[in-house]
């Protein structure tokens, strides 16, 4: 080993577990140290519980042992706070389920464990995944590692920060509009948002149900294919879920890319893109091109449509999601109260916070009486416009790159902008939610004052392993997804 | 959707309380005028769409015409005790609930 286990990739400490060098337990005691130390720093994971990971270690040992293992028995991995765990709390970044313990595990977590990853911990999160920066915790923000006056993005934001501070070698998160690949710009490592009903949604706590999507975050596209192989599939439990066969995401990966088509829209390009951050995109389109893809002009014309059509029906559905939230059921309570109407404002009213009650409000605005026709269904009919673009786009390409954001992380020191600025800020994600597709954003280079950037590929429905294929090619001739913050190592 | 006129955006402001009460949120007056500032920016982002040629577009999911007007929406307890037995696991010195452990695990 010529670098420090921390620094090693899921498909390296693969090979190390496999081949018995290293242990399920010395990779417990490895990650475990270094949360113990520099968690402190970025305030990534909200629980931890080291004896549960090492009982996990033992069950991972004993596999290998027994020779029942899997390319992932015994890699740790921190999962978002938003999955349901039996053995550790899951409060989904708010306080109205502070200390709530899930009676049943998501499947994300069943498939995670079955497979024999260790949890190391839960990870922090915007408050219900509703954020762009992780200030909406209501367990205090999380920092960006490559500069702590930076956020991580959002709202994956705890989970992007462990992986680029190697506090775990990857993370799950969710992404209804972009809380993957945001905070996988933003901090410098790769995230993929599989096509919609590619991974179960059951026990992830809901969101927007029709755009929610959980992925794995990682430092590698290698690493991604290996968690999607084994967090995806169809489950009895979600009716979403896709039949379409799961292909060995892996397999495919190291074919050349050569006579692939990459579209770049032109309205991706240009007036609200960071110059450093365009500059970056467009070299590492020249290297894909180098590699032998072929780069085709395209138009998305109806881009500039994806904000309101998304933040009309991300709150609506979010309204309805969260009125179950309303202190009858579990959670918080708020029970000095004279009467029932009192006592759901109250417990709504006192543990919610604010970006929260703002959705919820928008939500309930637009899908009442009626103005659920003036709003929600011209929500609609847009989210099928935009659709049709990216159907019309990939008659003539095979994959959309794009940036991933219009800029670096954020600054939060000196940050005044409004929820409609931090809303528009989404712009290069959110229509990939509402098309149901594949994306997935890898690091393409750094600013002049050391902040990562990010670029986004985007692939037909189901095809996630055309944007993989890529990314890996790229990752094989650059090594920007190899560097992790100084103050880490 | 036509533009928000005046009197429109007269209705928006008294609408917040409104939606508020819809949302089972009681707001403190600071938070009122807060969203509704929010309110007004984020009506003229959505009617962005009003550019949009809608007529040979359909929506990807059927609604419900009209549900909300089949109930009042304005729930009714007049004996609150009978909530504290119906939830037999809430505590009141915590405000949380405790939720029983009902499925076994293997590994444990």
């Amino acid at each position: 080993m010529n670098k420090p286990l921390h620094n090693h990739t899921v498909q390296e400490l693969s090979d190390l577990v496999q081949s018995k060098k290293v242990t399920p337990t010395e990779l417990v005691n490895t990650f475990h140290e270094r949360i113990e130390h520099y968690d402190q720093d970025i305030n990534a994971f909200v629980h931890t519980n080291k004896e549960i990971s090492l009982q996990q270690a033992k069950l991972a040992e004993e596999a290998l042992a027994s020779g029942n293992s899997s390319p992932l028995t015994g890699i740790p991995i921190g999962h978002k706070d938003i999955f349901c765990t039996h053995d550790m709390p899951t409060t989904c970044g708010s306080k109205v389920l502070k200390d709530f313990v899930a009676t049943y595990d998501a499947t994300v977590i069943t498939k995670s464990r079955e497979h024999g990853l260790i949890t190391l911990g839960k990870l922090n999160m915007d408050e219900f995944a509703m954020g762009s920066t992780n200030q909406t915790s209501a367990w205090g923000a999380v920092q960006n590692p490559w500069n702590p006056e930076h956020c991580p993005g959002g709202s994956s934001g705890g989970s992007a920060a462990a992986v680029a501070a190697r506090l775990a070698p990857c993370a799950t998160g969710t992404d209804t509009g972009g809380s993957i690949r945001q905070p996988a710009a933003f901090t410098g490592i790769t995230g993929i948002k599989p096509s919609y009903g590619r991974i179960s949604r059951y026990g992830m706590i809901a969101f927007a149900s029709s755009l929610d999507q959980a992925g794995p975050m990682t430092q590698t596209a290698y690493d991604a294919a290996m968690l999607l192989n084994a967090m995806c599939g169809q489950d009895p439990h979600d009716m979403t879920t896709s039949n379409v066969p799961c292909p060995d995401f892996t397999a495919s990966i190291s074919q050349p890319i050569t006579g692939l088509k990459i579209g770049i829209p032109e309205e991706y390009f240009g007036s609200g893109l960071d110059a450093e951050c365009e500059e970056k995109i467009q070299s590492a389109i020249s290297a894909l091109q180098k590699l032998g893809a072929e780069i085709v002009p395209i138009h998305l014309e109806n881009l500039k449509y994806a904000i309101p059509t998304y933040y009309l029906l991300a709150p609506i559905e979010c309204a309805s999601n969260l009125a179950r939230f309303d202190g009858v059921h579990y959670g918080y309570r708020e029970d000095q109260t004279n009467n029932i109407q009192d006592m759901y404002e109250l417990s709504r009213e006192n543990s919610f916070g604010d970006e929260v009650k703002r959705r919820i409000l928008v939500g309930t605005f637009a899908s009442s009486g009626s103005y659920s026709d003036e709003y929600y269904k011209k929500a609609l009919q847009a989210k099928n416009i935009i659709r049709n673009d990216y159907k019309k786009a990939f008659l003539d390409v095979d994959v959309i790159l794009t940036p991933t954001t219009t800029s670096t992380a954020f600054n939060m020191t000196n940050n005044i902008m409004t929820p409609q600025q931090m809303y528009l800020s989404d712009i290069y994600t959110v229509s990939v939610n509402l098309a149901g597709l594949p994306g997935i954003s890898f690091p393409v280079g750094f600013s002049q004052n050391g902040l990562p950037i990010g670029a986004q590929l985007i692939g037909k429905r189901f095809c996630e392993d055309t944007i993989l294929r890529i990314t890996h090619a790229y990752q094989q001739v650059t090594d920007w997804h190899t560097q992790y913050p100084d103050s880490f190592k | 959707m036509t533009e928000l006129n005046s009197t429109d955006q007269n209705i928006c402001n008294d609408m917040v309380t409104k939606i508020a009460k819809l949302a089972r949120l009681r707001l403190t007056a600071q938070e009122a005028t807060d969203y509704q500032e929010n309110f007004t920016e984020l009506i003229n982002l959505f009617h962005e769409l009003d550019d949009l040629d809608m007529t040979l577009s359909s929506t990807t999911n059927r609604l419900l015409t009209n549900a909300q007007d089949c109930r009042s929406d304005s729930p009714e307890l007049t004996d609150m005790s009978q909530l504290s037995k119906a939830s037999p696991h809430f505590n009141s010195e915590t405000k949380y609930f405790d939720v029983p452990q009902f499925i076994e695990y293997d590994n444990e």
